[in-house]
């Protein structure tokens, strides 16, 4: 088949992906703490091609192989901090993650500040809605005082490369081998506001109406390729 | 009859075989646990051309295509939220084991439903096997947390194991959709209650693969009449007696 069929093809698969990505943005508006993830493409191998008479190929005559998403990197900016009034609800005004602890001792890293009491070992603590309990800076967990809130504020942690974090699922993150050790940081913490996410809903929408125009080009492309090919089976 | 037929009749029996590896794919797009195959075409073989004047051979012709092994692409599907509680998806690599018939099979489909004795099953009968034997929830309320630690009132009663081969491709797809795991080990994972995992065939993939094999088809099949032509005229006019 010739190489056009395969570069339309390709441009297919990674529109698709980056409709995906974008989709994932969308839904997650209204998540407290979400960090906008961003597509990045890149172009597949060039094969280069012999004139005619030359022996090998020369690399002024070099035809692409189509795109690929290459990466989704975490736009980190801060989402706009929301008044919510709740006494458990926290965020933080600068980079920096709170840490929860699970029932297991792993440690995880959020943005998503909003926390309420926890029941453990016969008292109350501040924890997340799955019941992981948030540590402060020294990386202990925070028992709740009798007026609803917290006896400390919780602790933010920093890390070298915080784009490296890996998501987990349910707003957490977790340290990679790129990112970093979590180093403790003296972020100012707000009580009684929640982070929203950094969703821009016009950049969204405009990169769904590009990528779905996108998508008919290459799809385009590909029905002429077969189309030549429908030619040249025709020929004789 | 010219080498030319049989080669390209080889190559039309081996796109056919691929639009029927690729449609059955198209087909289960919608499958829970369905892993899509590949099939790979082989070269034929060659065979070693003689000069008839003195015997000397001139080089290699090949002799056509045959299609090769079906592979199945173990990569996850698209993990969709259907909130039902006996839903699970496994969010990582292993298999879940159901009690077959002759003795352990191996799926990734995770859509269960309460059977008549209260076992976690399959749609075909096959009951999901834990620690100890088939897991049993009977009709209350169940929680699966992301080891596989089955939760019934606060107290754990069971846990789901999950398998995976000690070999790298040591799981085959049989022929009735299970899988067979050489080496068959207990593994960790993460198994997510009230999420499915989809298939994970690609719908861009398979249909350029569809265009692709039937244009080459196309192809092939020019060429087989264009050698069938050339038989005609050696047979009509080169060896007719006038």
């Amino acid at each position: 088949m010739i190489r056009a069929f395969y570069s339309g093809a390709a441009g297919l698969k990674s529109q698709q992906t980056a409709v995906d990505v974008t989709a994932n943005n969308i839904s997650n508006v209204n998540t407290a703490g979400y960090k906008a993830k961003q597509e990045k493409f890149g172009d597949l191998l060039y094969s280069s091609m012999k004139t005619p008479g030359a022996s090998s190929g020369s690399a002024n005559l070099s035809v692409g192989n189509g795109s690929a998403v290459t990466e989704t990197v975490t736009d980190t900016a801060e989402g706009t901090p929301v008044n919510t009034g709740n006494s458990t609800d926290y965020c933080i005004r600068g980079s920096g993650f709170f840490a929860v602890r699970d029932a297991s001792g792993n440690a995880f890293y959020t943005r998503d500040g909003s926390f309420r009491a926890v029941q453990g070992n016969g008292r109350l603590w501040i924890g997340d809605s799955s019941g992981r309990l948030v540590l402060d800076n020294a990386g202990k967990p925070i028992p709740m005082d009798g007026s609803g809130s917290a006896q400390a504020a919780p602790g933010v942690y920093r890390f070298a490369n915080s784009g490296a974090l890996q998501p987990q699922g349910d707003n957490l993150y977790s340290p990679t081998a790129l990112s970093g050790a979590a180093t403790s940081a003296n972020t100012e913490v707000k009580q009684g506001c929640l982070e929203s996410s950094n969703v821009d809903l016009a950049r969204e929408m405009s990169n769904l109406l590009m990528s779905q125009r996108v998508y008919q080009l290459n799809s385009k492309v590909v029905q002429t390729a077969d189309s030549i090919e429908e030619m040249a089976n025709q020929l004789r | 009859m010219v080498r030319g037929a049989y080669a390209s009749a080889s190559g039309m029996i081996t796109k056919y075989k691929q639009i029927d590896v690729t449609g059955n794919n198209i087909s289960n797009i919608n499958t829970a646990g369905f892993k899509k195959d590949s099939l790979s075409a082989i070269p034929f073989g060659t065979q070693l051309l003689y000069n008839t004047a003195d015997g000397q051979n001139v080089g290699t012709v090949a002799e056509g295509t045959v299609p090769g092994t079906v592979t199945s692409d173990l990569s996850e599907g698209t993990a969709e939220k259907t909130g039902l509680p006996t839903d699970l998806a496994i969010l990582s690599d292993g298999f879940f084991a159901v009690q077959g018939l002759n003795g352990v099979r191996y799926t990734r489909s995770g859509s269960f439903t309460v059977d008549a004795g209260g076992y976690l099953s399959l749609a075909t009968g096959q009951r999901l096997l834990g620690q100890n034997g088939p897991v049993r929830v009977g009709n209350d309320d169940f929680q699966v947390t992301a080891d596989g630690t089955v939760m019934q009132n606060g107290k754990a009663t069971d846990k789901i194991l999950l398998y995976n081969s000690t070999t790298p491709q040591g799981a085959q797809k049989q022929a009735d959709g299970f899988f067979t795991l050489t080496g068959a080990a207990a593994a960790a994972g993460k198994i997510q209650q009230g999420y499915l995992e989809g298939s994970n065939v690609n719908l861009v993939e398979e249909m350029t693969k569809l265009m692709a094999s039937s244009r080459s088809y196309q192809t092939c099949q020019q060429a087989f009449k264009i050698s069938d032509q050339s038989v005609q005229l050696a047979v009509e006019q080169v060896g007719s007696l006038k």
